[in-house]
């Protein structure tokens, strides 16, 4: 009877080392311990042998069942874990599942991240609209109607002092009128002037238009957050260059040239051999912009300046042909 | 403008190297954009802005160039006395517009030999770009990129009467320009006239008739002062513009004329051997009152932060032709003649101050931190803004951004209206006629595009204003819009499939639900999408946007070949409608069961139907219903469909009991039979 039940031991054991599935399992189990099982079998049959043999025996089949017990138990929860073991060693070096992620245009992520470090210099975003005044665009900021300084801002009209703006600059008017100095802001928006189409020039274009107004505020403070500005930017070991030059709603006004970000100002092509490529214009608030806006306490002053997007998105990201911005070709869009 | 670096050393007698000469203009605010050699000269083209009128002529570069290199300026010297003679007469000028003209000059000058100009006049003209044509015109060009003073010589045999008038135009007069166009007059252009005609647009360009030739024998050369703003809208409206105009427009140095005129002379009298008489004719203003501004130093350190002191004002400002006075708090500074255009105010001067002190000499500070509010309005459209865009992104769309300016004919093309659209009244073409009202018509040309370069599968959006009358009023307010066609990703598990109106459904009710809005579809129709395939968008009854299956004959229309699927979302409602403050909802923790129920019903029964009613048998017990599968194949009767539904079974308050489920299942089945004829399998 003891070979008997080792015998039935091995085979059982046996039997669930080699199930696969939860059913063959199953089956495992009612063949042994079922109530019509081998178990139950041979254990039926102890009590007809020899009284000295039957405790052992006894004890012996308790000790196999609990031991079958314990393996289907631990036999299952393999089972479960692994749910179908695979047949075959799996080819790991298959691709992975592909899944597909959209795209921000760079020009909402160059807008998002410009505005992103005025606001953490305490500038607030604020919006115009595109469709504007006249006034609003040329007179307010000191631009007459008959003079040369209009040239650079040909514009796209709607109906009699009605067009669409040329540049940023009209929000500082509309806000100037409507807030009290201190403030600083920052305006991102379209932009519309008619230039045909071509590698650097489109008729809608965006720009960031910023204001700084408050007591005591200086020229020296105007190269300070723009310097700021540009490390933030472009990396920290950019150097800004000031230039002197003319627009009407400032003065003093400047052109801002960043050190090239390709060559580090050694010279290269993209700045034409310059070392220096021009991003941005800014100037002292002419006093005449501040009189349109009836601001007269001559205590307060402050500093414009007004950028491309287009252009810094191209020097950020290398992009050399503004009609890509505008084209939407999924194989430009899908780099950003 | 061009400008010879070989012509400029004859006024400053400098050493620099043309290179360091660009670079240091440039930090003056004279950009040199670029230098070109030519014949061992150095050609450079300068960017002068609008405000430096003074610097359109080599005797003002010279100006710039002699303060920066310290150099003095030396001005070309003449002496016109030893070519007087009495026989010339006195021409005859009648000054009637003198606002327009403040100042006319004339000299005659008589037995001229008009010849081919020697060699050296004709390098200095040609090295700035300057056809040469004989010696006289010749030289009256020279002396305009000289002095920055506009002349022209008329042949004075050639005017009628021997007379110059200066008047306005008759509206329909007519001239012939020395360029050969025949150009109509109207009243308010100023023209220099003999006794009959015009011979001349004031200040723009002469005439064909009285052009110097080789006959010429004695010529009347005009040296005079024109109105800017009258100058720039002839010029504007008859498209003409000359160096001559350009300079007028940008306004020139009055006090000036009778030199250059007396220079030019006493050049044509040398060259082409003539003479004139001692007097010469000058109508209008002769004397112009000299500029003095008061300047505040205090005023100068506040505004450019930086420690310029007195004497650095003084020094700087001397060497550019002010001269300032005074240095006990307020200085007095007196304008030159040639900056009159330019400096008229005190922060004009501190303009000038910063720029011969050096931008790069000014310190770099940074300013006491300045917070500004954002309109709360604003903030949340920002916040909800972003929002969408990166939750977009995130389910596998790319941002466009596409042209405001767009044709009538592409908002046509997509049968919606364009009675509200916003004309523009001077497009570059018809391309850029109108502001869309849409973005439909950007997102199929982007699909367009994109095709055509070999990616057939796309999924885009776009967040950008639309334009549009309304009330009379020019309205702007930013739009959302999806599309897509083409396949889903796929690989070698899964195949790609085909993308259809359920994939956009899905991703707005997924984009709606991030924003804290309940959306649902009903039934709807818009001009550019199928009848049979348009939803409208809705929350709380209120329309948020509108979704379908985009209309075969526009997509023909726009050149694309396959099915797309299109969204437009109204943010006004979306902005008023997103929930972004987040606040937990209890977390059930009773037991669910999950039910299904499989039914085969007619085709014309809206799923939404069956769903809500499933729904409104039990609301309260029933977490959610889902749609497993839709079948058609497997035996269900011809002209119905057969629909797999799970529905989740939970309680908020108790865990719920195995005869409840079922009698609710019942009553659902009953339901389904009852009301939509259903057979439940
Ligand atoms: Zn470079």
């Amino acid at each position: 009877m003891k070979e008997e039940l080792d015998n039935t031991k091995e085979a059982a054991l046996s039997e669930i080392k080699n199930a696969r599935t939860k059913d063959e399992l199953e089956n495992v189990r009612i063949k042994y311990l079922g109530r019509k099982g081998e178990m139950a079998g041979i254990i039926s049959r102890i009590p007809s042998m020899p009284q000295e043999e039957k405790p052992t025996m006894g004890r012996l089949a308790n000790e196999i069942k609990q031991l079958l017990i314990e393996e289907i138990a631990k036999k299952k929860n393999e089972i479960i874990q692994l749910k179908v073991p695979p047949a075959e060693r799996m080819d790991l070096t298959m691709p992975g599942y592909s899944f597909q992620i959209g795209h921000i245009h760079p020009i909402t992520r160059a807008l998002n991240e410009i505005c992103e470090i005025f606001t953490r210099m305490g500038f607030a975003v604020v919006e115009g609209p595109e469709i504007e005044t006249e006034y609003n665009n040329f007179e307010a900021l000191n631009i007459p109607l008959e003079h040369p300084s209009r040239d650079i801002f040909d514009t796209f009209y709607i109906r009699d002092n009605l067009l669409l703006r040329s540049h940023t600059s009209p929000v500082q008017i509309r806000y100037m009128k409507k807030h009290s100095p201190p403030f600083a802001i920052v305006v991102p928006g379209k932009v519309f002037r008619p230039d045909a189409v071509d590698a650097s020039h489109s008729f809608m274009f965006h720009q960031v238009e910023g204001l700084m107004i408050a007591e005591g505020i200086s020229f020296a403070h105007l190269k300070g957050v723009l310097l700021d500005f540009g490390r933030q930017l472009f990396g920290e070991e950019i150097r800004l260059r000031f230039r002197p030059h003319f627009f009407p709603f400032t003065e003093p006004s400047a052109e801002v040239d960043v050190s090239c970000i390709i060559c580090k100002g050694k010279g290269c092509r993209v700045c034409s051999q310059k070392g220096w490529l021009e991003i941005l214009g800014a100037g002292m608030v002419d006093p005449a912009v501040f009189k349109a806006v009836n601001l007269t306490d001559e205590k307060f002053t402050g500093f414009a300046f007004g950028m491309g997007v287009e252009r810094i998105a191209m020097l950020k990201y290398g992009i050399n042909d503004i009609r890509l911005f505008f084209e939407n070709d999924v194989r430009f869009l899908e780099q950003f | 403008m061009k400008i010879s670096y070989e012509w400029l050393r004859e006024y400053v007698p400098t050493k620099i190297k043309a290179k360091n000469l660009a670079q240091k203009l440039t930090m003056n605010g004279l950009e040199v954009t670029s230098i070109e050699e030519k014949a061992g000269d150095f050609i450079f083209g300068i960017e002068v802005t609008p405000n430096r009128s003074d610097c359109l002529c080599h005797v003002g570069i010279a100006r710039e160039a002699s303060a920066i290199t310290k150099k003095r300026l030396k001005l070309p010297s003449f002496n016109l006395a030893p070519y007087f003679a009495k026989g010339v007469p006195i021409p005859e000028v009648v000054l009637r517009k003198a606002k327009l003209c403040p100042r006319y000059t004339a000299r005659l000058i008589a037995d001229v030999k008009v010849a081919p100009s020697p060699k050296w006049l004709i390098k200095r003209i040609e090295s700035v770009g300057v056809r040469p044509v004989n010696n006289i015109v010749d030289i009256t060009n020279f002396i305009l990129h000289e002095t920055g003073q506009p002349l022209h010589a008329f042949d004075y045999d050639k005017l009628i009467a021997n007379k110059i008038i200066i008047r306005l135009a008759k509206d329909g007069e007519e001239i012939t320009t020395i360029d050969g166009t025949k150009v109509r007059l109207k009243g308010d252009i100023l023209v220099i006239a003999d006794a009959k005609t015009p011979v001349a647009i004031a200040g723009i360009m002469g005439g064909l008739n009285t052009e110097v030739g080789p006959s010429t024998k004695r010529i009347l050369l005009e040296a005079a002062c024109f109105d800017p703003t009258s100058i720039r809208r002839s010029s504007r409206y008859l498209g003409l513009s000359s160096d001559s105009s350009y300079r007028f427009e940008r306004g020139i140095d009055s006090s000036k004329i009778i030199d250059a005129s007396d220079r030019a002379t006493c050049l044509i009298c040398e060259i082409a051997k003539g003479k004139t008489h001692r007097e010469k004719v000058d109508v209008g203003k002769k004397e112009i009152k000299t500029r003095v501004i008061n300047l505040r130093p205090h005023k100068v350190k506040l505004l450019l932060g930086a420690k310029i002191s007195n004497s650095d004002i003084k020094s700087g400002l001397a060497p550019i032709g002010f001269k300032v006075s005074g240095a006990k708090g307020t200085m007095k500074v007196v304008v030159p003649s040639f900056r009159r255009a330019d400096i008229k105010r005190e922060a004009d001067l501190i303009e000038e101050i910063a720029r011969i002190y050096g931008y790069d000499n000014i310190p770099t500070k940074l300013p006491r931190v300045v917070i500004t509010e954002e309109a709360p309005s604003f903030k949340r459209r920002k916040r909800i803004t972003n929002l969408v865009r990166k939750a977009l992104a995130g389910l596998g769309f790319d941002e466009i951004l596409t042209y405001s300016l767009i044709s009538k004919n592409d908002i046509r093309k997509l049968n919606v209206p364009d009675i509200n659209t916003i004309s523009i009244r001077n497009p570059l073409s018809d391309q850029q006629g109108v502001m869309r009202n849409t973005l439909l018509p950007g997102m199929l040309g982007a699909i367009n595009y994109n095709i055509n370069t070999g990616n057939p599968d796309i999924k885009l959006f776009e967040f950008s204003n639309i334009y549009f009358r309304q009330d009379g009023d020019y309205q702007e307010s930013p739009s959302l819009a999806l599309a897509l066609c083409g396949n889903t990703a796929g690989d070698w598990k899964r195949k790609p499939q085909r993308t259809d109106i359920f994939y956009l459904k899905g991703i707005l009710k997924t984009l709606f639900e991030k924003l804290g809005i309940d959306i649902y579809f009903e039934e709807s129709q818009h001009p550019s999408f199928e009848p049979d395939g348009t939803m409208a968008i809705l929350v709380d009854n209120k329309m948020l946007g509108i979704v379908g299956v985009v209309k075969t004959e526009i997509l023909a229309k726009t050149d694309i070949k396959t099915q797309v699927f299109a969204a437009e979302i109204n943010t006004r409602v979306l902005f008023e409608n997103a929930r972004l403050e987040k606040f937990l909802k209890t977390i059930i923790r009773y037991p669910i069961s999950e039910r299904d129920v499989s039914m085969s019903v007619n085709n014309d029964i809206p799923f939404e139907s069956i769903n809500r009613a499933i729904k409104d048998t039990a609301r309260f017990i029933i977490k959610e219903v889902r749609l497993v599968e839709e079948y058609k194949a497997r035996p269900v009767p011809e002209g119905q469909r057969g629909l797999l539904v799970r529905i989740t079974y939970q309680s908020k308050d108790r865990t719920l009991k195995e005869q409840e489920i079922e009698t609710a299942q019942d009553l659902i089945r009953k339901k389904l039979t009852q009301e939509f004829n259903a057979a439940i399998r």
